[in-house]
């Protein structure tokens, strides 16, 4: 009896740490090369190049951690499907409570300065100065809203994955 | 769930290694369910209880609360 695991063959955990290792060191290094040779001019683009560096890191990283988060292992069998299983569970509750504390914080946070610039008087004395209190205040808890992101989550799954699996081959060489 | 296996392959002087590449699974597989901390799956017990040539309620058991 067969079941479908919906994983990549094995071979592509190595192709996705080909994709990290390319996007850790090969596009930084091959910007380098093209400044050095004047392909780029990055005195005069530095923002816009950094910009488009961050996001082609950001791509290349996505693909290479999500190929080796769903390749098959060299083994794979049901009690590493079950280790995946409650591996999968742990990382989306660490993502679902992110989401849930930077949830709580904003609605507190807004309700009170809310509270606070309507005052006695029911009306916002300086409503642009508000505008920018609110802003601000969501601006400094955005890096919470981004751990519940998707991609949190493939890093989380993927570090809770090794870990069950060190554990796991650290139980069966002590069992030896 | 409780189980014989680690007795059965004693008595039968059959490594984790060989049993696991007989059912085909990994040795972490069956030294998991050796140690009670994963309980196999219908498919994966009857392979074993066959490796064994014994039933699985042989093999597995029920425990009290389960």
């Amino acid at each position: 009896m067969k079941n479908k695991t919906f994983l990549f063959p094995h071979k592509f955990q190595k192709v996705g740490c080909w994709i990290l290792l390319l996007s850790f060191i090969g596009i930084p290094v091959s910007l380098f090369f093209c400044n050095v040779l004047g392909l780029i001019d990055l005195k005069n683009s530095f923002a816009i190049t950094v910009r488009i560096l961050a996001g082609l890191m950001a791509i290349f990283l996505s693909i290479g951690l999500f190929l080796i988060a769903f390749s098959q292992e060299r083994f794979e069998d049901e009690y590493i499907g079950a280790i995946r299983k409650k591996s999968i569970i742990i990382s989306t509750i660490i993502g679902f409570c992110c989401y849930l504390i930077y949830s709580t914080i904003a609605t507190i946070g807004g309700a009170c300065m809310v509270a606070e610039a309507f005052g006695v008087s029911g009306n916002i004395v300086d409503p642009d100065g508000f505008k920018m209190m609110l802003s601000d205040f969501c601006q400094k808890y955005k890096w919470l809203e981004n751990f519940s992101g998707v991609f949190y989550m493939f890093i989380y799954y993927e570090v809770i994955f090794r870990i069950n699996l060190h554990k796991l081959n650290k139980s069966v060489n002590n069992a030896e | 769930m409780q189980n014989n296996l680690k007795v059965e392959r004693a008595r039968r002087r059959i490594s984790q290694q060989e049993l696991a590449d007989k059912v085909a699974a990994s040795r972490q597989t069956i030294n998991a369910i050796e140690l009670g901390k994963f309980n196999p799956s219908t498919v994966l017990a009857l392979k074993i209880s066959k490796v064994f040539d014994i039933s699985v309620n042989e093999l597995f058991y029920l425990e009290e609360g389960d």
